[in-house]
Order: C-alpha cells, then structure tokens, then sequence
C-alpha cells in the first residue's frame, strides 16, 4: 500500500528524477548528512513558529509584546512549541557551523561548487539573523539590549542602516518591523536560497574528495540519503524534545531599555568581546572583513588540492577563525557585563 | 596569481588594518552598568543576606556601584543587593571627623503618607528612620572610611515601599551622606539627586553553556581536519 502511494506520488510529482538519481555512497556518512539535519530542523522551526506567531503580540507598548511571551509559557503546550523553537534554533546553529568546517575541511567549496559555498555562508547569516530578531521579540531584558546595540551599530552604518531610523516608518514600532523580519523577510530569503542551494548540490553533485576521483565508489540513489536525513533529522528532533522538557527556553524580566545589564546568546558572544576590547563601533569593522573573508573562500583558495595536510595555510585559517571565535566567546562569558552603548 | 597565492594574506592584514583604525578613537568599554547613568541597580544575589558592614563580603561581589555626593560634597559610594525576600543597601564615604557627626539617608519619592518621601537614615551611629519599622542598620570605620550598611524585607506589612523585581522605578531614590554634624531635619531632600532605581531579576551573566558549545566548535574541528587527513593516507 505504502509503495504503491509513493509509487503514484513519484510518478506524479516526478520524484524518481529527484529520488532515483545517484550520488556517491560517501554522502551517506553522518558528517555528509549534516546539512540534511539542519533541513529537518528548519522545517521543524517553521511550523513551531507559526504556532507561536498565533499568540504573539508585537507591540512594544505597555509590555504588550512581553505579555504575550508570558501567555505563551504560562499554557504548558504552547509553552513546550517555545522551548522547541528555542532550542532548534540553538541546533541548527551549532550544526551549520559543524557543517561549514566540514565542507571547509573537506574542500568541498572548489571548482565548479564556489556557488554552494556562498550560499552556504548567506544561509548561516540568516540564521544568526533569525536567531537574533528572535530573541529581540521576547522583549525581556537581553531582548531590549540587543534591540539597542543593534540601533546604535546601524547608526554607525550610515545610509546602509536606514532599515533601523525612526524615520524610516515613523508611525510604525521598530519591534512590528523586526517581528515581519523574522516571520516573513528573513525566511523568505532563507527559503529562495536553501532552492538554490539544493538546486546547485542536484546540478554539480556532492563533492568527492580527490582521493575517491580515481577510484570507483558505490553510487547510492539519493532516496538512501533522504532516508538518512530523516534519520538524523528525528534524532535532533528528539534532543530537542528532551531539552525542551529539561531546560525552559530563557526570558528574564520585561526589558528596561535604560539600562545595560545582561549577555547576548553564545553564538554572538564574540561579538559582546569585541565591544568589550575595542567599543561598539568596531563591530563592524570585523564582522565585514569577517564576511567578506568567509565569502572568497573559493576564491582564496583555487588549486585542485583537496587532502589538508597540503592545505596548511587554509587549515591554519580556519583553526585561527575557531580559536578566536571560542576565545573570544570564552573571554565574554567569563567577564562581568559592561557598558557599551554611548 | 600573486593574489591567488597571498590572497589570504592579504585579507587578514585588511581585517586587522581595519580593526585598528578605529579602536585607537572609539571609546573604551570599561564602565560598570550604573556609572553616571542615573540608574540604581538592586543586584539579584542567591542565598541569605546579611546586613553586616563589610562590603568584602561574597554578597557585594557582583554589586554595581554608584559614585554620588555627600551633602558635604563628598564621594559617596552605593551598592546595592536583594534576594527577592530581603534587600540590603552599602554606602560607604571617608570622614574626617567622629562617627558622632556622620550621617546617611536614603529616601524613597513620594511613597509617604501624602506623597511624602519614606526616609532610612543613619545618624551618629544610630538607626534613625521616622516612619519606617523594619529597617535595620549597622557601620563600621575603618581607617577613616566609613560604611553604612540599611536592610530590609522587600515587602515588609510595615512600610509604606513596596518594590517589585524587574520593575522601573523613575526618580525614586536619593542618596546622601555627611560628617559635619548635618541635622537630619535641615536636609533638603528634593535638592538630593534623583535616581532611578531598578531591582534586577536573576541575570545569567556568567553562562557556561558558551564553554560547552566552545568546547564542542574545537573538537568538531580538529575531528573534521583528522577525519578529512585520514582519508588520504
């Protein structure tokens, strides 16, 4: 009965182009099938953040916004679709980053995939930014914090940071305007650009280590790599259940936007360092050479070699890059919060 | 090719150029929360208080401290801590004269009978808090400096102050402190300065779940770096 569906369901949607077509059996390996992961849990994202947007006031005024996070965990359903939301976030970032470095490691970046690693680093760009919008809307203390770096870094941007003036829409909160970011802007752009990652892994297939190049591999139908996302899918889908039940997804008290006091999330400690050593308006004098450094990867690196040992100076970047991205995080945990904005 | 070979190079000197052209003009971060802000902050701390002068104390550990003027304009340092139940205020001044011609004040805006202010005081050497019960305060002197410490119950049934957590207060509190012998009568509370007060809510400033996911980014590296060698040898 099951194949008989599926078998409808392929002929008329034509799937077995998609399913059928091989793909080395490498791919099949559990740092291969990272991405998939991370595609599963960004399904997963969707539909708990719908559910949440239902109950979800976003209006600054009289705590309004606060109020409603509030409604949503004081109900034990809608408050485990929170915890959910909070902690697949926290995976998925975690896990693309895991599946940069491996892609890195693996030089799976190289002629003709330079397009899929730049996608690549639009889609962590948008998570980052998702997870941040997300965690302004709570509207607590870290939320309102954020919001204010934030305001200040665009003002220091000039005309490139017009999206957060007051005078852009007056009449219009900046908390509606980050809210319609993270529901509608930003996964729309998340979505156009996973078709086009997907698109580009169909047209130029997985990447094979030079080593396997001579050497005939087992080709594997891509169904067996669906199987696997599906796999490794449910098993973040049930770390995140049991981090959900075991660890609430955090809100402190109704934010005062006065006042500096708290951290931001891990993923953008580093970030907090920077502010601590060099001030607020150096953040973005090293998150764009960051970028733009992150984005001519293929670039930088052009030759055919893949194996690392004789890619030492790309190797040694990227242990620099980690190493100071966890030194720094390391640095802003430990440290007592200061004062950043002027 | 020359760029293709030094490329990297090249892109790490431009980002470190490019972080030092403005850390030698922007201002350092080095300013505890509170310092000039007008803004009182009640520093959540876990476990018993105590009321005891002696601001080496774990308690004040994390406490944000607030310069101010004595009525005799001299510096004046406040900190202050709660544990949700109990709060407990530290002013601490140099004096140059006995204890019997020091003082220190707290007044709360307007929370009184008529929108009087609700005042504790501590005046040579004795708990002095008219229409206030439930205010215990003590000292200590110490090679010319010193410390005033006033605690209460946060909502004690016998004062007119109810404080909530996380909740604003605007030009609620004004703090002074004296050693020329000022009567506590002749104080002109509204020319004190005003400050906003705020007590903070349990704040996870030192996460360690960053450590964790630190530790987790650099063996995901060098794991991938020796999984990806180890297929070549």
């Amino acid at each position: 009965m099951d194949s008989n569906i599926l078998g409808w369901m392929k002929e008329r949607l034509g799937l077995g182009s998609l399913l059928d077509h091989l793909i080395p059996g490498h791919a099949n390996s559990p740092t291969y099938v990272i991405g998939g992961t991370v595609f599963i849990l960004g399904v997963v994202q969707g539909v708990t953040g719908i559910i949440i947007q239902q109950f979800y006031h976003p209006m600054p005024d009289a705590g309004a916004a606060y109020s409603s996070v509030q409604f949503i965990i004081q109900n034990q359903l809608w408050n485990f679709v929170r915890n959910l939301h909070y902690w697949g976030a926290q995976l998925i970032i975690i896990l693309l980053l895991f599946h940069m470095i491996r892609v890195y490691t693996s030089a799976a970046y190289k002629k003709p995939r330079e397009m899929l690693w730049v996608s690549g680093v639009l889609l962590l760009i948008l998570a980052w930014l998702l997870s941040f919008t997300g965690s302004v809307l709570k509207w607590d203390q870290e939320g309102v914090e954020a919001l204010s770096h934030n305001l200040e870094l665009a003002s220091f941007t000039g005309p490139l940071g017009f999206w957060f003036s007051p005078s852009f829409a007056p009449d219009v909160p900046i908390l509606v305007r980050l809210n319609s970011a993270h529901v509608t802007i930003l996964p729309v752009l998340a979505l156009l650009i996973v078709g086009l990652h997907v698109y580009l892994i169909r047209v130029q297939g997985i990447s094979t280590p030079k080593i396997r190049a001579n050497v005939p591999e087992q080709m594997v139908p891509f169904s067996t790599h669906v199987r696997k996302m599906v796999l490794y899918g449910s098993f973040a889908l049930l770390l995140t259940a049991i981090l959900s039940f075991s660890i609430p997804a955090p809100l402190s008290s109704i934010g005062n936007i006065q006042i500096e006091v708290s951290k931001p999330d891990w993923y953008l400690l580093w970030v907090y360092a920077i502010e601590n050593y060099f001030g607020l308006q150096a953040v973005p004098y090293v998150m764009t050479p960051a970028l733009i450094l992150m984005l001519m990867v293929p670039a930088l690196d052009r030759s055919d070699e893949t194996d690392p040992r004789k890619r030492k100076l790309m190797v040694g970047l990227l242990v620099i890059a980690v190493v100071l991205f966890v030194g720094l995080t390391i640095d802003a945990a430990l440290t007592p919060p200061v004062s950043h904005l002027g | 090719m020359v760029i293709e070979k030094s490329g990297p190079l090249v892109f790490l000197l431009l980002s470190l150029l490019l972080i030092a052209i403005p850390s030698t003009s922007v201002r350092m971060a080095n300013a505890h929360v509170g310092e000039g802000g007008g803004w009182l902050l009640s520093s959540y701390v876990s476990g018993d208080l105590t009321s005891l002068p002696n601001p080496s104390s774990a308690q004040w550990k994390e406490a944000r401290m607030m310069m101010l003027e004595g009525v005799d304009i001299q510096p004046t340092s406040v900190m202050t801590v709660h544990n949700e139940t109990y709060i407990v205020f530290l002013i601490q001044r140099v004096i140059n004269n006995s204890v019997d011609r020091a003082g220190a004040l707290i007044a709360f805006e307007g929370v009184g009978v008529n929108k009087s202010d609700v005042v504790w005081a501590w005046v040579g050497g004795k708990n002095v808090s008219p229409r206030e019960q439930g205010v215990s305060s003590d000292y200590a002197l110490t090679g010319g400096e010193l410390t005033v410490v006033f605690g209460r119950a946060l909502n004690s049934t016998t004062s007119a102050i109810a404080l909530s957590v996380g909740k604003p207060y605007d030009d609620f509190v004004k703090i002074t402190s004296w050693s020329t012998g000022v009567k506590l009568d002749s104080i002109d509370l509204d020319s004190l300065v005003h400050l906003n007060f705020e007590l903070l809510p349990h704040l996870n400033v030192y996460p360690t779940a960053p450590l964790g996911y630190s530790a987790l980014l650099l063996a995901v590296t060098l794991g991938f770096v020796w999984e990806e060698s180890r297929k070549y040898r």
